[in-house]
């Protein structure tokens, strides 16, 4: 079973204008990969280079160890030939044949024999729940419903690899979870790779095995969301991941032994990495998840600025002098506006960001300095 | 959309109504005009002259319009209002006849003011349309009737135009004079699809020379040609009452071709290299004398008396009043001075708006005025001579059976 | 009771319902009586009918229809004719389609070469009134075996064609396909170049060959436009007269509107009106089944898609010869039949091409007298021409006045209440003009306004009679740009200045005008090219004192004197491309937005 090897992949539009630059990343056999980033990051262009349907400018593309794609060898497999699904971000339902129609045209390509087609249409319909509208135009489906038409019609050949471009994206909000469940169950039960593109962190956090965060055209992490999470190469990650998003506050650095005095003008926290790295003075971005600031009895003094609960916790923003921080506080709990509370770190989680490079350092605990 | 059906039903469902209704009488035939001019004495000479209603027609002091099928009364209108009566305003169209039936009928019909004198031809319909349901009416004088004499009746002649066999000359694949000496060459198969006249369906002269054809008289000369041409008895088609049917069927069915103007025709014509021929006015082979071969001889000549029967037909194009007419007698004028050799020449000195000298009919092949004693242009041939080898337009016996043989050719055609 | 009041004064409290009501009246008046009096007229006696009917004129007969659908004459008189209309339309939607159609898929589709100049010239048929084309095909092709004499073609090539290349059918179906191609274009190309090229990246990554993906897929999604072309071009070719009586004339190919034109103008107009009852019957017809075929079920809405989608076919090695074959097809429809007017208008002989028979006389010379065939000065020193040219533009422009803002108008109101069955009937009825074949229309005005109906004046033979025909004719194509111009314009845009108290007329003039202000001034550009152009719907109201140039022309053109009738043609094209590319120019406006593709 195919994996995808994409190496210095190159896109250019027009004259100068770079989507993609010098991408290397390997997708394998199995995997579910989202390729996040902002609008406009070479996301989609890159998964449709994978399809075949547009042409990279310099690179190659490997299927196993067959080369779809190479500009120096001039091999360019067209799509039809790649053997890949692709599920379409407005869905791409052809208005004028019914479902059934839809479902069952690419089969017909396929030269499928006609009681295979017919059966294979009715399994794949009831798989994805939508029998009773076979017959149906497009037009006459709700949303949902055409998402799951499109991917029916997608899986229905079985294809190995699967690429969907941001197919969740026009469905409202609790659609959008439900399908988000019968996509994982789909990534497993038919056992392909699916490659998958988001401009929603939650969504690839949810979803994938592993994350391909793209920031203007550039690859910036690649592994499994909760590594991207927790150990975010550097700002960009960090901050692009979660929500409420991650802190980040200003802080001076001198070395004291092992560890990092941090100051800024209204705390002093000691930072000790979880593995010994080489220390020096200067400046440095601490990254501080709001989950780890933990309201407590005592700590560092606060103003509540904002208090949103949502029941199963709280979200709330507190001020010390003028840095304000995300914090999470778990249960049924609210605060009154203004009021003082106290906050603490705990755990081991903390990223410690190079000022200038943006680059993660290193993880770490923290412990307040009087 | 869906409702443009039911909406074109209702339509229908409204108007077989109306027509039941209308059935009765909801809908008056053309009511006549007022001042009813079809009780005007036609068939009486006028006693008024053309000094009195000169003098009349200046007095009414009303605007003069004049209809006409032909260019040079246009003409000969500015001549004359610029001599006789400068101070009041004319204008003078050109409009084909078909367009002027309808206009004229329209005009008078609703009271509008329009022409108060038309030139026209196609006597048929003229009669039908315009003359029996009162919109128009014939009128002549003394002055007239001592110059046009019988031709003052049914319609007053103004002008006859004569349509002749026409043909190329040039190469040695072209015709040569005197080659053709029988109209039934025209349903030769040899000639077949070289022989053009413009369509009888639009130019109601051609339809009436047809019609006028399936008379008694001429059918029987045309069934001795036919003897004289195939060299035996012509054996009529079942659905042909005469020769003169017989010889429209064998016409269509020679695959004739059918032009949108005479002109056109003739230059088509003029240019073939190969035999061609049609039923054309006389007026084009002198236009086409321009275009000479390199021996000096025309591209384009026309038959004259070798024909059997016929080499053609005459037609007249007639004076008639309008009966809402704003100056009727300043248009009766005008139409007494066209009979004078000043009217159908011009005298060298008068002039028309544009300043040039007035030149009426000078030099014009194809026109002869219903005045026999103005002469014709030099090499052409006078009206009375004319007549003797041509068919000449019978108005009354083309508005009887018009609609008979138009029927005959829409199964034929 | 004041409840209904209140309901009454609620919905002529809006504007649109307003527009609408006074759309149904005026529309009524002017578009249902006519149709109306259409089928009255197919049961009366006419003045040129009295001697075969033997009635008085006025009063109910049969004969008509007994004659049409009698076994003696129905086969000569309807059934050949409808046979030909149809075949000629029929395949006339054919040649526009597919040459409308490619153009349309190499323009948007593909990276052919010279898109721009290409684009510019292949509305020129459409430009240029209808039978010229087909008076330029005759001089093109004409030839000895035919005529006697050869156009110019034969007089380069050596080339004889064959008589039904140069006359009847194969013809009339090439030139009446050819002047509407540009329809076909500008509809086929909008939705080609709005559709989403997702839906046929999903047929090829479903393994779909290219053939099957353009048969089973980009056919069927631009079939909707496919649809309306053949709409318009079908009753457009059904009620075109002047091609098939150039064209058929000399062979004798009947068709529907010749045969109505001899009908009307010869003995028996009722069967002419029967004929053109038939011809809107049979248009109405296939309007009725275009929608059927169309449906409601399979939308199209999801059609578009983001344009930034669009991919361009590569046409690799044919890149050259197909812009070359497309380059040579344009020149032949729009540039060569301009060539042939100028040629012709400068022979002073017809029919020798010679160098030395090259004259400026006719646009310049002086008239040389009645034995020659100048005998009226050259049109560009001739009082008659000027006078007509400001009497065209003077009718065109008010024309397009009046269609464009009835059509604005008409869009705005009948978009505001979609759905609602008032705005159904006026949609309809702004349509039905366009089924009318011209030549009975204008009969029918004629003899509606040339009597005074109450506060209506007598309009015979005024100017205004041929802008309110002019303006009605034209109003169908006006209104669809305008209907499609405000679909595309949300009513939140509106309904934000309702809610600031913005008055009606200001939210007109302030807000909808400036934004759909090209596709308003486009809806003003059809129907100013379209009365330029125009005859048939002219011919017959036209009086002596306000011709127009399409009469003169062909007034010259029935006299013979060709080199005029060319120089006029030539004179007219060039006017309205003049002004076709000055509002192009100062406002974004053009032909295309105005047919709304």
């Amino acid at each position: 079973m195919p994996t995808i090897k994409l190496v210095n992949i190159t896109k250019k539009f027009g004259k100068g204008s770079l989507a993609v630059d010098k991408l290397n990343m390997e997708i394998k056999n199995g995997e579910f990969v989202s390729l996040l980033g902002p609008s406009g990051c070479g996301k989609t262009t890159t998964l449709r280079m994978i399809a075949g349907l547009e042409t990279p400018t310099e690179g190659e593309i490997y299927f196993d160890d067959e080369c779809v794609f190479s500009d120096e060898k001039g091999i360019n497999l067209s799509p039809d030939k790649r053997n890949v699904g692709f599920l379409f971000q407005n869905y791409a339902l052809w208005p004028h044949m019914t479902v059934y129609k839809n479902i069952s045209f690419g089969l017909e390509n396929m030269k499928w024999p006609k009681d295979k087609i017919d059966a294979r249409v009715k399994e794949i319909c009831k798989t994805m729940r939508i029998e009773e509208y076979m017959n149906r135009y497009p037009a006459e489906l709700s949303g949902g419903q055409q998402q799951r038409v499109a991917i029916a019609r997608t899986l229905a050949p079985n294809p190995k690899v699967l690429l969907m471009d941001e197919p969740l994206s026009n469905l409202d909000a609790k659609l959008r979870n439900d399908m988000r469940a019968e996509l994982k169950r789909l990534h497993k039960t038919t056992d392909s790779t699916f490659v998958y593109v988001t401009h929603d962190q939650s969504e690839a956090m949810t979803l994938s095995t592993k994350v391909a965060l793209i920031k203007l055209g550039i690859l910036q992490q690649y592994c499994p969301p909760l590594e991207l999470y927790g150990d975010p190469a550097n700002i960009f990650c960090a901050d692009f991941m979660g929500n409420p998003s991650m802190n980040f506050v200003n802080v001076k650095g001198v070395k004291d032994g092992d560890s990092l005095l941090l100051n800024n003008d209204h705390f002093n926290v000691r930072f000790t990495p979880n593995d010994p790295i080489e220390l020096k003075d200067g400046d440095y971005v601490l990254g501080i998840r709001p989950e780890f600031v933990k309201i407590t009895e005592e700590g560092i003094e606060s103003r509540v600025i904002s208090s949103l609960p949502s029941g199963m916790e709280t979200t709330l923003s507190l001020g010390v002098g003028d840095v304000t921080l995300s914090a999470v506080a778990f249960g049924s709990v609210d605060f009154a506006m203004d009021s003082v509370e106290h906050f603490n770190f705990e755990g081991n989680k903390y990223v410690l960001f190079d000022k200038e490079s943006e680059k993660n350092l290193s993880l770490g605990s923290l412990e307040i300095v009087e | 959309m869906k409702k443009l059906l039911a909406l074109l039903m209702a339509v229908l469902m409204c108007l077989s109504l109306a027509a039941c209704s209308s059935n009765g009488g909801g809908e008056t035939p053309a009511e006549t005009p007022a001042e009813t001019p079809a009780e005007e004495p036609a068939a009486e000479t006028s006693a008024e002259t053309f000094d009195e209603l000169l003098a009349a027609g200046i007095a009414n002091g009303n605007k003069l319009t004049i209809y006409s099928t032909h260019s040079v009364t246009v003409t000969a209108l500015e001549a004359f209002m610029k001599k006789y009566a400068p101070e009041i305003e004319y204008e003078g169209t050109q409009v084909g006849d078909t367009e002027q039936i309808t206009q004229v009928a329209q005009e008078v019909k609703e009271g509008v003011s329009g022409a108060d004198i038309i030139f026209i031809q196609d006597g048929g319909r003229v009669l039908t349309d315009l003359v029996e349901e009162g919109y128009v009416y014939n009128w002549y004088n003394q002055e007239i009737k001592d110059l046009v004499g019988e031709d003052c009746e049914p319609l007053l002649v103004w002008d006859y135009c004569n349509k002749v066999v026409m043909y190329n000359n040039g190469s040695d694949n072209t015709y040569n004079e005197g080659d053709i000496t029988n109209l039934w060459y025209a349903t030769d198969p040899a000639n077949k699809g070289a022989f053009w006249m413009k369509d009888p369906t639009t130019e109601g002269v051609n339809m009436n020379f047809l019609v006028n054809l399936t008379s008694e008289e001429n059918a029987a000369k045309l069934e001795a040609a036919y003897k004289e041409y195939y060299g035996q008895d012509l054996v009529l088609d079942e659905d042909c009452p005469n020769a003169g049917y017989q010889f429209i069927k064998m016409l269509y069915a020679n695959e004739m071709m059918l032009g949108s103007s005479d002109s056109t025709i003739a230059k088509d014509i003029a240019a073939a290299e190969k035999p061609q021929s049609g039923l054309l006015t006389l007026n084009k082979y002198l236009k086409s004398r321009g275009d000479q071969l390199e021996n000096g001889s025309y591209r384009l000549l026309y038959a004259k008396d070798e024909v059997a029967p016929f080499a053609g037909f005459i037609y007249p194009i007639y004076g008639l009043q309008v009966a809402n007419a704003d100056n009727p007698e300043l248009a009766k004028a005008f139409l007494i001075w066209l009979y004078s050799p000043e009217g159908w020449y011009g005298d060298g000195e008068l002039t028309i708006a544009d300043g040039s000298v007035y030149k009426g009919m000078q030099g014009r092949y194809g026109d002869y005025s219903g005045n026999t004693s103005n002469p014709v242009a030099d090499g052409d041939m006078s009206v009375v001579e004319w007549k003797k080898i041509l068919v000449q337009e019978d108005p009354e016996q083309a508005a009887e059976y018009r609609a008979d043989v138009e029927d005959f050719i829409q199964l034929i055609k | 009771m004041k409840k209904r009041w209140n309901r009454i004064k609620t919905f002529f409290s809006k504007p649109y319902n307003i527009l609408l009501i006074a759309f149904l009246i005026v529309l009524s008046f002017l578009v249902v009586i006519p149709l109306i009096s259409i089928v009255r007229d197919t049961f009366i006696v006419h003045s040129a009918e009295k001697s075969r009917v033997h009635q008085a004129v006025g009063t109910f007969t049969t004969y008509h229809w007994k004659r049409l659908f009698g076994a003696q004459f129905s086969k000569s008189l309807l059934w050949d004719p409808l046979k030909h209309s149809i075949v000629t339309s029929a395949w006339a939607c054919v040649v526009s389609i597919l040459i409308g159609g490619s153009f349309a898929w190499l323009v948007s589709r593909s990276d052919m070469r010279w898109k721009k100049l290409l684009t510019k010239l292949f509305i020129f048929p459409y430009i240029m009134p209808s039978w010229t084309l087909g008076l330029a095909w005759k001089n093109f092709f004409k030839n000895i075996e035919i005529t006697g004499s050869n156009g110019i073609f034969h007089s380069f090539t050596g080339i004889t064609v064959p008589t039904w290349f140069a006359y009847g059918e194969f013809p009339i179906i090439i030139v009446t396909g050819m002047h509407y191609a540009p329809f076909a274009y500008i509809l086929i190309g909008g939705i080609l170049h709005n559709m989403d090229a997702n839906l046929e990246e999903a047929a090829i990554i479903l393994k779909t060959s290219r053939l099957r993906m353009f048969l089973r897929i980009t056919i069927p999604i631009v079939m909707p436009a496919v649809l309306s072309t053949i709409i318009l071009v079908f009753s457009g070719a059904m009620a075109s007269f002047a091609t098939p009586q150039f064209l058929g004339l000399p062979v004798r190919y009947y068709v529907l509107t010749t045969e109505l034109y001899a009908s009307i103008n010869g003995t028996n107009p009722g069967v002419g009106y029967i004929l053109a009852m038939i011809m809107i019957l049979i248009s109405v017809i296939i309007m009725f089944v275009n929608q059927r075929l169309i449906g409601n079920r399979k939308s199209y809405a999801t059609v578009t898609g983001k344009s930034a989608n669009i991919s361009i076919f590569h046409l690799g090695i044919w890149r050259t010869p197909v812009s070359i074959v497309a380059f040579i097809v344009v020149m032949c429809m729009s540039v060569i039949p301009l060539v042939t007017f100028a040629l012709e208008s400068l022979l002073s002989y017809t029919g020798v091409y010679d160098f030395n028979n090259l004259t400026l006389s006719f646009w310049i010379g002086q008239a040389q007298g009645h034995d020659t065939w100048q005998s009226e000065s050259g049109i560009l020193r001739n009082a008659e021409v000027y006078r007509t040219l400001w009497n065209s533009l003077r009718l065109a422009f008010t024309c397009a006045l009046g269609a464009g803002t009835l059509g604005f108008l008409a869009g705005y109101s009948i978009v505001r209440r979609r759905g609602s069955f008032l705005s159904q009937v006026v949609e309809n009825l702004t349509f039905i003009p366009y089924l009318i074949p011209s030549m009975a229309f204008s009969a029918i005005y004629l003899s509606m306004f040339a009597t005074k109906h109450g506060i209506i004046p007598s309009l015979y033979g005024s100017f205004a009679i041929l802008a309110l025909i002019g303006t009605i004719k034209y109003l169908p194509m006006a209104s669809r740009s305008g209907v499609n111009s405000m679909l595309q314009l949300s009513p939140e845009i509106e309904e934000a200045g309702i809610i600031m108290g913005v008055p009606w007329l200001k939210r007109m003039t302030r807000i909808i005008i400036p934004i759909e202000k090209t596709t308003i001034v486009s809806g003003y550009l059809l129907p100013f090219i379209s009365a330029m152009r125009e005859l048939s719907l002219f011919v017959i109201l036209v009086t002596a004192n306000n011709r127009v140039l399409t009469t003169l022309l062909l007034f010259y053109d029935e006299k013979g004197y060709t080199q005029f009738s060319n120089a006029v043609n030539l004179l007219i094209i060039i006017v309205v491309l003049l002004i076709n590319f000055t509002v192009e120019k100062l406002t974004g406006a053009s032909i295309e937005k105005g047919v709304g593709g």
